[in-house]
Formats: structure tokens, C-alpha cells, sequence
């Protein structure tokens, strides 16, 4: 990258530690504290991805043996992604009485928002009500088209010091806050986690609107990472925009969608219908609500509140906010 | 006879013996856990600290093997090639009352189709592998009170 980029002084080499996607916002959080502490200037916060040649996501290990933690639960056959997680979306779902309908909405609104955005990559592929109810379970309660597809891609975007922000022609983007963590033994072995119905951000979000100084009522437009509907859903509960029992009002597909939804969600598509690029790819969208260029512009002059929320059900995870120069 | 086709990697003992106490109770029909000898609760993935405590002085303890439904799934996409002609199973997390509700992972034996109550009781089962090279036992679980 330095020397692509043809950089003669590389003063700052930083990898998010742990949770996969969910360490997509605390990437923005370690950027940013590198800006503030003056370690560094200028940083780019990058994600490049070629899943065709190097692993997928969907199978287990080929092995004759495995030991460890994963020992407790691979020989179950449990062992992808969508497994790990469907227990905790379908405890949720008992707990509060949510019906698959509110995952469903979800999934539509990303692959409606992506109608709009060229870019997307299933642009011109909407999905129905009828498309989502006969698609194929992968584990339950997660259909086809609850869960994240894979892509070869990339995304970056950069960060500079505030003062700088007026050396360049884009309406500039703050970061108001960017925090990560968990709650005590959130990766508790076997599925111990005692908040095992949660998506990680019970400790997290409380922290985010503390440093950002804003309310969930402040907040224009949410990018929420799509590994799996249902992770969106506690994700949302978790950072106070509805109740676990409005669960079902809240999320539909009328009150998810630009231009007259109350809570436009995953505006470019998001991972299920933009592409996957690990939550880098919601974080871009987040920043051109603030600039005004999304496909489907919450205000078409540029929203003031942004927030990005990453990989949800891992540990740890993290979440940020932008601001426009008004919101500062 | 074993509830997923053979060919899935074997459970082996964590290198540094951690749960290895777990494994050999399995073989003999028994289910043995952690239990903290300083503040005598049980916990489970096992740890080498007492995570309420901080004491180092765990131990295995048998325990009965009964719990309750606590969550569920029924898995339909073939994460392995083992399981590619098997069609759906179900995987179940069971919850111990009786042992500081700790929760343990396992298959849901019998019908694939079968309806998936959380809160409903059941007991251990041993699935013994033994034509398998390691040989090596799974606990299974069934709906019903022993």
C-alpha cells in the first residue's frame, strides 16, 4: 500500500484486532485517535477482499480431528457463520415475540435501496415478498436473503486532521464518535455468553452517543452491518432506536425505504445488495449522506447525523457517527 | 447409529488437557463439567480461571445429563461435504438448571422436521463413535425427562 500510494514516510501500520466485521468501525476509532494523539496526518482506512481465490465463508474445516472450543460445536455440524449466529436471532425472536416478517423487511430494504445505485451489485435483481418467503433456509430463521453475499472488491476512505478538512473540494464528513468493545465474557466459550440474545452493543452504544454528544433522535440515517438480518435488528434495539417489543412495528419495509420511511436503513444496499466489503462499503454510504451524494439522499442537501454500525453478534464490536459542519 | 452422517472432524482434547476430563466422561457415559472448588459453580466452555471468582482451583464434577431448550436451529445448508446428502438437522443449545445454567451444544435426535420448543426438557444422549479412528463420543439429546 505505502508503496503504491508512493509514501516516504510511513508513520502509522494499525490492524483492528478481532470480531471480523465487527471491528469495521473501530477502524475509523483507531484512525481518528491516531490524528488526535499526532502520530499521524493523513490515514487510509482500507479493505480489499478476493474471496473467490482466498476462503470462503459458507463451509467448515476439512479435518479429521478438531480440538479446542470448536470442538464443542463442529462435530454437531455447527460451524458456519449463519449457524454461530440463527441461536441468538431465534432466542430474540422468542423472547419478544419478533415474527420473520421484521427480518424480511430488512433484507428487502437493502435490495430495494440498491434498485437505485448503480454500483450495487444487484442492481437490476429486486427482491419480493414472494421471492424472500420461497428462497431456500440456510439455518433457521435465516433464509438465502438474510445472509450476506461474498465478492472480490475494495473501498477506502481517508482521514484527516479537522483543520485540514477546508484543503479539500468535498463537503467535508467529522467523525462525532467511534468506539468498539463488548460486555464481560460476551465470547464465553460453547455459547455462554450470558446476553446471548443480544447483538454485542449493550456496553457499546451507550459509549458511542457519549463521546459523539448526540441522541438516537439526533441521528438522519443508519448503515447497519447485514452479516445477517437478525443482527441488525438487535443492532438497532441496542443503540435505543426502537424497544425489543416494537421490534414487529418497527421494522417494515414502508418505514425502512428513501424517501418515506421514518428510518431509511442501508441506503446504498448495504452488504446484502451493494457489495460485501466487511462494513467498509457502509461506512462510504454513511459518509455521502453527510457530503449529499447517496443514490437514495435521505436530504438532498446532506444530512447533518450519520451513523455506521458494524458487524453485529461478534465480539468485539464497534459503531461510529458522522457529523456535518453544522452538527459539530 | 449417529445422528450425522460420519466424515465431520473428530472431537480431540484441547492440546493442553483443558477439557480433556470432558471428553473421557463422554466415553464412559458420563457428563463431567467445570466447577470452581472455592466458590462451588459451575461454568462452562471450561476456562483455567473461575470467571466469578478468579479462583484456579476448577475441577470436573459429574452432573446429570438433563437441561432444557434454549435456543435452536434447524440447518438445511450443507456446510460440509459429509453432509451434503443429508438433508436438514437440528442443533440445539441446552441449558443445565441444575448446573448454574450453563449450556452445552448438541443435536435434537429424531425427526429433522419435528417442531422446536425452547423450554422444553431433555435428556443426554451417548453417541458412541467407535469405528472411528480416533473413537470419540458426542452427547446428544432428546425431548423428554428422564
Amino acid at each position: 500500500m505505502s508503496a503504491a500510494l508512493g509514501i516516504d514516510d510511513l508513520r502509522l501500520a494499525v490492524m483492528q484486532w478481532g470480531g471480523g466485521g465487527g471491528g469495521a468501525a473501530a477502524a475509523v476509532a483507531n484512525a481518528a485517535g491516531a490524528i488526535a494523539t499526532g502520530q499521524a496526518e493523513c490515514v487510509v482506512v482500507f479493505r480489499a477482499l478476493a474471496q473467490g481465490q482466498f476462503g470462503r465463508f459458507g463451509q467448515g474445516p476439512r479435518r479429521t480431528t478438531i480440538s479446542g472450543s470448536a470442538a464443542h460445536t463442529v462435530p454437531y455440524g455447527l460451524m458456519s457463520p449463519a449457524q454461530m449466529f440463527a441461536m441468538r436471532v431465534t432466542r430474540f425472536m422468542h423472547e419478544h415475540g419478533v415474527r420473520q416478517e421484521a427480518l424480511r423487511a430488512i433484507s428487502l430494504a437493502s435490495y430495494h435501496h440498491a434498485q437505485n445505485n448503480p454500483a450495487a451489485t444487484m442492481y437490476g435483481n429486486p427482491l419480493t415478498e414472494e421471492k424472500y418467503d420461497s428462497s431456500r433456509w440456510i439455518t433457521e430463521p435465516f433464509h438465502l436473503y438474510d445472509c450476506c453475499q461474498e465478492n472480490d472488491g475494495a473501498a477506502a476512505i481517508i482521514l484527516v486532521p479537522a483543520e485540514r478538512a477546508a484543503d479539500f473540494s468535498h463537503r467535508p464528513c467529522y467523525v462525532l464518535g467511534a468506539v468498539a468493545g463488548s460486555h464481560h465474557r460476551a465470547a464465553a466459550g460453547v455459547h455462554n455468553d450470558a446476553h446471548y440474545a443480544t447483538s454485542t452493543f449493550e456496553t457499546v452504544a451507550p459509549r458511542l452517543y457519549d463521546m459523539a454528544k448526540v441522541t438516537p433522535g439526533d441521528v438522519d440515517v443508519v448503515q447497519s452491518y447485514e452479516n445477517f438480518t437478525g443482527g441488525v435488528m438487535m443492532a438497532l434495539v441496542e443503540h435505543g432506536f426502537c424497544t425489543p417489543d416494537q421490534v414487529n412495528d418497527f421494522f417494515t419495509f414502508d418505514n425502512l425505504v428513501t424517501p418515506n420511511g421514518d428510518f431509511p436503513l442501508n441506503t446504498s444496499g448495504g452488504n446484502l445488495a451493494e457489495a460485501y466489503m466487511h462494513g467498509l462499503g457502509l461506512t462510504i454510504e454513511a459518509i455521502r449522506q453527510i457530503r449529499g451524494t447517496s443514490t437514495n439522499q435521505v436530504r438532498r442537501d446532506g444530512v447533518d447525523v450519520s451513523m455506521m454500525i458494524a458487524g453485529p453478534m461478534v465480539t468485539p464490536v464497534s459503531s461510529c457517527i458522522f457529523g456535518s459542519e453544522a452538527s459539530l | 447409529m449417529s445422528y450425522l452422517s460420519p466424515g465431520l472432524p473428530a472431537p480431540v482434547a484441547a492440546r493442553d488437557g483443558l477439557d480433556a476430563p470432558f471428553w473421557d466422561g463422554l466415553a464412559n457415559d458420563k457428563l463431567l463439567l467445570q466447577r470452581c472448588q472455592s466458590c462451588e459453580r459451575w461454568q462452562w466452555g471450561a476456562e483455567w480461571v473461575c470467571h466469578r471468582c478468579r479462583s484456579f482451583d476448577l475441577t470436573f464434577e459429574e452432573t446429570e445429563a438433563t437441561g432444557i431448550i434454549y435456543s435452536h436451529q434447524r440447518v438445511w445448508h450443507p456446510v460440509h461435504p459429509a453432509l451434503k446428502e443429508h438433508g436438514p438437522f437440528v442443533i440445539v443449545l441446552v441449558e443445565l438448571p441444575h448446573a448454574d445454567n450453563v449450556r452445552l451444544v448438541g443435536n435434537l435426535i429424531g425427526d429433522p422436521h419435528q417442531s422446536l420448543d425452547i423450554g422444553a426438557p431433555v435428556t443426554g444422549v451417548f453417541e458412541h463413535h467407535l469405528d472411528n479412528d480416533p473413537v470419540f463420543t458426542l452427547l446428544q439429546w432428546a425431548v423428554g425427562s428422564s
